[in-house]
């Protein structure tokens, strides 16, 4: 079932466009990453959802509803379904945990006793149960995303839109909190947006991804079927976010220059990752690879690895080596000579 | 300094008091909406042509000197307290002087909040008017507080003008016996008691300031 059908959408900020023709739709229950350079648009994007951006043009339906159509009352009704959480988390300093998460509920004019249960029943999902009185100074960056996430949780919206949510944590933290999105994903079946710079969070938690480019939706792909697609974006993402980069030891060294040794950058997909290609290919045609970095992560269902090697052959076995790489399937590039 | 003089300062000393409070309350009665209506103009209910009216009404009315103030609005004192002289008179100008100016505060108050909230509650469904009682003015708490202390310190000042007009009070004392008498000795009393009326009231400010402040 689609939960939110974005149709024909443009958006200009004083004649420079932000968004243009956006089509899109995103199913019920799926968590939904749409990745860009900041200026890309994804964040007039995401506030389009919930008309926190008006378009200029286009439609936005969420739930059957067609929000451009809606009244202004009938707008913040169907706000009370569709939470959102920010980079920056916004939450209220002069209020504690507990008073924070019931504000959506108190807008809505929830009766206390209901609000008491329903944060009761947040607060171990986002593990603040011993932090209820305490104010947000006290709390870090972590904690404060909770309650954020607490917060939009509270009025049991069927939409999480998620602004850069992980972008102000660091790396562990950020884990936590994708993790977190996604347990409540799992347990609710909250359909969940999340626009980031960062494809290694699209990769963690995301079925489905698009990729924007000034202003526009240029490839929408399951996470999955990325690698299938040669050409694109989001692969080319996938992959420099895999690659480690060079020491610049070695990379000081390297020259475009053919000489006997070259580097090489390797990329493995789906089953070939489990394959011993390099030993195999070492024994064949007798020469020696030398590895330098490697690495390999899971895509959804789909493993990947990557291997910087140097190869030292001439240019014939080079030759060689590239036409067995590509019969292979593999995905390879000449980074330089050394 | 004979008891009398002793009993003079006490009385005007609650006469200022008594002039600073009801302005400030009066004031901030007035000035808050008014305040809060010119940010919300810029900043949530976008309607430029009411916040451009509403900001020069306040920057007109914020550079007539006080003293000017005072004396061209008497018609105004009249229908309002049946006189132009006395404590109750003098409330009216004070009050009057103090709203632009509390409200100019209000809205900068709101302006240094983050522009998140904004949006924050209008993503939580929230009306402009929810926004403002329940996240803006919440938010804004502490320096709301400096601001209404800020207010009555002005409005101190204001009032020993006010007593140049026969307001009464410690800016009366001060005139009539320190200025007008050439007694040095009223003229220090009463402006240390005004330097401790201000220090108390600044203390207090910033004790309930502080109070709200979680962070």
């Amino acid at each position: 079932m689609t939960m939110i059908e974005l149709h024909e959408l443009s958006k200009s900020f004083a004649g420079k466009p932000a968004l243009q023709h956006i089509n899109l739709s995103i199913q019920q229950g799926e968590i939904f990453g749409i990745i860009g350079r900041s200026g890309a648009g994804k964040s007039t994007l995401l506030r389009t959802i919930n008309l926190l951006e008006r378009p200029d043009s286009g439609e936005v339906h969420v739930d059957g509803q067609v929000l451009t159509q809606l009244s202004r009352t009938d707008l913040a009704q169907a706000r009370h379904k569709m939470a959102m959480i920010f980079q920056h988390f916004n939450l209220l300093h002069s209020k504690t945990v507990y008073d924070n998460i019931a504000l959506p509920m108190r807008i809505q004019g929830m009766d206390e006793d209901s609000i008491k249960n329903k944060i009761d029943e947040l607060l171990p999902i986002v593990e603040l149960v011993d932090k209820k009185l305490a104010y947000p100074a006290q709390l870090s960056g972590g904690q404060k995303q909770r309650v954020a996430i607490a917060r939009a949780l509270s009025c049991s919206p069927k939409v999480l839109l998620c602004d850069e949510a992980t972008s102000a944590l660091d790396p562990e933290t950020t884990d936590a909190i994708l993790a977190l999105l996604k347990k409540i994903n799992t347990l609710y079946g909250i359909t969940i947006v999340l626009i980031t710079h960062e494809m290694d969070v699209v990769k963690r938690i995301c079925s489905r991804l698009s990729v924007m480019v000034d202003g526009f939706i240029v490839e929408t792909y399951a996470l999955a079927n990325v690698f299938a697609e040669k050409d694109s974006i989001a692969r080319s993402m996938l992959f420099s976010q895999l690659s480690p980069q060079l020491p610049s030891c070695i990379a000081q060294k390297m020259s475009s220059t053919p000489t006997e040794k070259a580097l090489l950058k390797l990329f493995f997909q789906g089953e070939e990752s489990t394959v011993p290609f390099i030993s195999q290919s070492s024994r064949e045609l007798n020469i020696d690879i030398n590895i330098l970095l490697a690495n390999i992560d899971q895509f959804d269902t789909v493993t990947c690895g990557v291997l910087v090697v140097e190869l030292n052959a001439g240019a014939d076995l080079l030759e060689t080596f590239l036409q067995k790489c590509k019969q292979a399937e593999l995905i390879v590039e000449v980074l330089g000579y050394v | 300094m004979s008891n009398l003089i002793v009993y003079d300062l006490m009385s005007a000393t609650a006469q200022t008091l008594y002039m600073v409070f009801t302005s400030t309350f009066f004031a901030v009665l007035l000035g808050l909406p008014l305040g809060t209506l010119l940010f919300s103009s810029s900043r949530i209910k976008h309607a430029p042509k009411l916040h451009r009216a509403l900001s020069l009404f306040i920057n007109i009315t914020r550079s007539v000197p006080f003293i000017i103030l005072l004396v061209a609005i008497i018609p105004f004192t009249r229908l309002l307290v049946g006189t132009s002289i006395g404590m109750n008179a003098a409330i009216v100008p004070l009050t009057v002087g103090a709203i632009p100016f509390f409200a100019r505060l209000v809205d900068t108050t709101f302006r240094s909040l983050p522009s998140g909230l904004i949006e924050t509650g209008y993503s939580m469904g929230a009306n402009s008017w929810q926004i403002i009682t329940r996240i803006l003015i919440p938010e804004a708490k502490p320096a709301l507080i400096h601001a209404i202390t800020l207010t009555a310190i002005t409005l101190v000042n204001y009032s020993a003008m006010a007593g140049a007009v026969g307001a009464g009070g410690l800016g009366t004392l001060a005139i009539n016996y320190g200025y007008q008498r050439f007694d040095g000795g009223v003229m220090l009393a009463t402006v240390v008691t005004l330097i401790i009326m201000v220090q108390l009231m600044q203390m207090c400010g910033d004790y309930l300031a502080k109070r709200y402040l979680h962070h």
